[in-house]
């Protein structure tokens, strides 16, 4: 079954990847796993690096140093803001 | 019970008078198509290549086509011919020769443009042991060839060159038409499988020189049988290349197929879905190979393993 992130996104995640469907302009684009929890966070947190590296962090169980993170947030950020998802 | 009346049971005569008059309906698994025409490049290649096809029931088709001579000054010095659904013609005309070639194209242009109650992909499809593997490619990749190649070694054909998806239960809905082959692959296939039945050849198409393979009696029999999705093979022809197989990304075939469907968008969340179902079922792999008889039997691996 797709996991359904709020109202507007659906996603199909697999081991090597995941595909999203956007209700809003019906597109479907394929995002890496991180960047589907990066989805999954509050609006609020994914606009704001600090809140997202905390959140996501804890969710890692601290398994990942800062700097790594951080650069896959960022990556994560560029990617969904590339296919217009943020 | 009745006998189910097929387009090779029918006389010449017959055949050509209900292409000139109200059309030979015939049946391609849950479609019906009225084909009209006075060409005898058609009248040859229905009976040879749909010889096991049933026909439909004359009172209701879901496509009327026809395939007539153009008219026009153009026409009359080089006769072409072009291709009608409902009376109006979505391609421009073709060089006479190539009318059968055009009813071929343009049934598949009518099931790619026009049912939308299914999600239809450009891949090749073929059966065994219940199970589906869709073969999507580019053209020069192969696809064409392995098809009809594994249909010859015990796979059923569902199609060359649309696979049909049930968004009800996610199956393959087969057509079981004929295969359309290019240049060196006719005499590849001749070679293979020398049992098989060609249609006329026809040089100097925009696809090069064509000729249709007649479907395998049991395929067009089974039809109505639909089958579970279980592999996504990109197969890539490479002369002289050793069997390579590799794991494709499931996200990477949900793309292709997505991207090879005709109505995947106009499906929407229903085609989003259905694929994410299809992938969700499916070995997705890459295969390379050089040799038909090599490629035959990974698959009837596959198959082998499938079913244990």
């Amino acid at each position: 079954m797709p996991l359904e992130l709020g109202s507007r996104w659906l996603v199909r995640e697999w081991e090597d990847g995941a595909v999203l469907y956007d209700r809003k302009t019906g597109d479907t684009h394929a995002i890496d796993p991180f960047a589907v929890e990066f989805l999954c966070l509050p609006e609020s947190a994914r606009y704001d690096p600090a809140q997202a590296s905390r959140m996501l962090g804890e969710r890692l169980g601290g398994e990942i140093d800062a700097e790594t993170l951080r650069s896959a947030i960022d990556a994560a950020f560029e990617q969904l803001r590339r296919i217009e998802l943020l | 019970m009745t006998q189910t009346l097929r387009v090779g049971d029918l006389s010449r005569d017959e055949l050509r008078h209900r292409l000139h008059g109200a059309g030979l309906s015939l049946r391609s698994g849950p479609l019906v198509f009225e084909i009209r025409s006075r060409e005898p490049e058609i009248a040859e290649n229905l009976p040879r290549l749909y010889a096991d096809t049933p026909l439909g029931n004359a009172a209701f088709a879901d496509f009327h086509v026809e395939v007539r001579r153009a008219r026009g000054l153009r026409g009359w010095l080089k006769p072409q011919v072009e291709f009608l659904i409902d009376d109006r013609s979505p391609f421009q005309p073709l060089p006479r020769p190539q009318s059968f070639a055009m009813l071929e194209w343009g049934m598949n242009w009518c099931v790619a443009n026009h049912c939308h109650q299914y999600l239809v992909i450009h891949a090749a499809v073929i059966e065994r042991k219940g199970f589906a593997a869709i073969l999507p490619a580019p053209p020069g990749s192969g696809k064409s060839t392995l098809c009809a190649a594994l249909i010859h070694a015990g796979w059923r054909l569902c199609s060359d060159e649309l696979t049909v998806l049930d968004p009800a239960d996610g199956t393959v809905v087969a057509l079981a038409r004929p295969v359309s082959l290019k240049n060196a692959s006719i005499e590849v296939i001749g070679a293979f499988a020398p049992q098989a039945l060609f249609g006329s050849e026809v040089p100097d198409t925009k696809k090069g020189r064509v000729s249709h393979l007649k479907p395998p009696t049991d395929s067009v029999e089974n039809v109505g049988t639909r089958a579970k999705p279980r592999w996504v093979i990109f197969p890539q022809w490479q002369a002289g290349a050793a069997l390579e197989i590799g794991a494709q990304p499931k996200s990477h075939a949900f793309i292709q197929l997505a991207e090879n469907a005709f109505n995947y968008s106009m499906l929407g969340e229903t085609g989003f879905e259905l694929l994410g179902r299809v992938i969700d079922a499916s070995d997705c792999l890459s295969l390379r190979y050089s040799r038909l008889d090599e490629a035959i039997a990974w698959f009837n691996c596959l198959a082998d393993e499938a079913a244990r």
